[in-house]
């Protein structure tokens, strides 16, 4: 890319302004993948390719042309949608995310460590092991305490259990940030 | 007589029609759509106007993209793939271009 190729780019970019960072370098880069197909395909000249995809300003307004006419001029109806849409992320967002972000992790985590701590004590039992801490490791139903074989069964399904829970929060918290976004795109 | 002005609001209004038509076909990238488009003198349209309508179209969400790796040493390009709303959209842009151009055929029969 020549200084006249990348000074138009600039020129572009910087009249792209108005728009956020992340879509502007998707533009710049797709006009960018243009030129190298006129450059490649067509030989074109860096002159030839800014003649034919024209002045800087006015492409940068072609792509600016509905986000103006969109976002121009106080409407109230848009106003209270702004509002609703900010008070009601806001507000969900201070519950779903935090409650959501610490669930999914630990009871993945929890789903794993709870069969592995079943299978500690079943083992320890059946091998009659004398190792400390082991007998803090039970299951107690009302007055009996599960047997070392039951307890991995146990433990394995409360495993199998708590990681689907937090598996579930995870894609839940996904989905939710995910609509959050793709509804402020739309706004 | 200035038939170009009115050459290029046929061309504005049917641009994203032919646009949808092409994408709906194959997925494609722009500098394939405007080649297609540039095969015909009625369609042909510039970088400025192509570009700039496919973004209104993927925030419409008629289109989606992806930055796919080219094998020929050039840079990735951004793929153009028609989606579900994208083709009820164009199924509605149909039935009323049929509409057209029945009407006009029967003002002309007549």
């Amino acid at each position: 890319m020549d200084t006249i190729l990348s000074s138009y780019l600039d020129k572009t970019d910087r009249y792209l302004k108005p728009m956020p960072a992340s879509e502007r370098s998707d533009i710049i880069q797709e006009i960018k993948s243009e030129i190298s197909e006129l450059q490649m395909t067509e030989n074109l000249s860096s002159e030839q390719i800014v003649t034919r995809l024209g002045d800087p300003r006015e492409l940068a307004s072609a792509y600016l042309g509905d986000a103006i006419s969109k976002g121009s001029g106080f409407s109230f109806g848009r106003f209270l949608t702004v509002l609703a849409f900010y008070s009601v992320v806001g507000f969900s967002g201070l519950f779903v995310i935090p409650v959501l972000g610490i669930i999914a992790p630990v009871f993945m985590v929890c789903g794993i460590v709870c069969p592995l701590a079943g299978l500690f004590k079943a083992v320890v039992e059946l091998l009659n092991l004398n190792i400390p801490f082991a007998e803090h490791i039970v299951f107690v139903y009302g007055s009996s305490e599960a047997g070392p074989v039951m307890t991995f069964f146990l433990a394995l399904f409360t495993g199998i259990f708590l990681f689907a829970a937090g598996y579930g929060a995870w894609k839940l918290l996904v989905f939710y940030i995910k609509a959050v976004s793709r509804t402020h795109r739309k706004l | 007589m200035n038939i170009d002005e009115w050459k290029s609001q046929i061309k504005r209004g049917t641009l994203e029609y032919s646009i949808l038509l092409l994408i709906q076909a194959h997925s494609s990238y722009g500098y394939e759509i405007i080649g297609r488009l540039n095969e015909w003198d009625i369609l042909s349209a510039k970088e400025s106007t192509v570009y700039p309508l496919l973004r209104r179209l993927l925030k419409e969400e008629y289109l989606t993209s992806s930055w796919q790796e080219t094998a020929e040493g050039l840079p990735p390009r951004k793929y153009y793939t028609i989606t579900d709303t994208g083709r009820k959209y164009l199924d509605a842009m149909s039935v009323e271009w049929d509409n057209l151009i029945s009407a006009i055929q029967k003002i002309k029969g007549e």
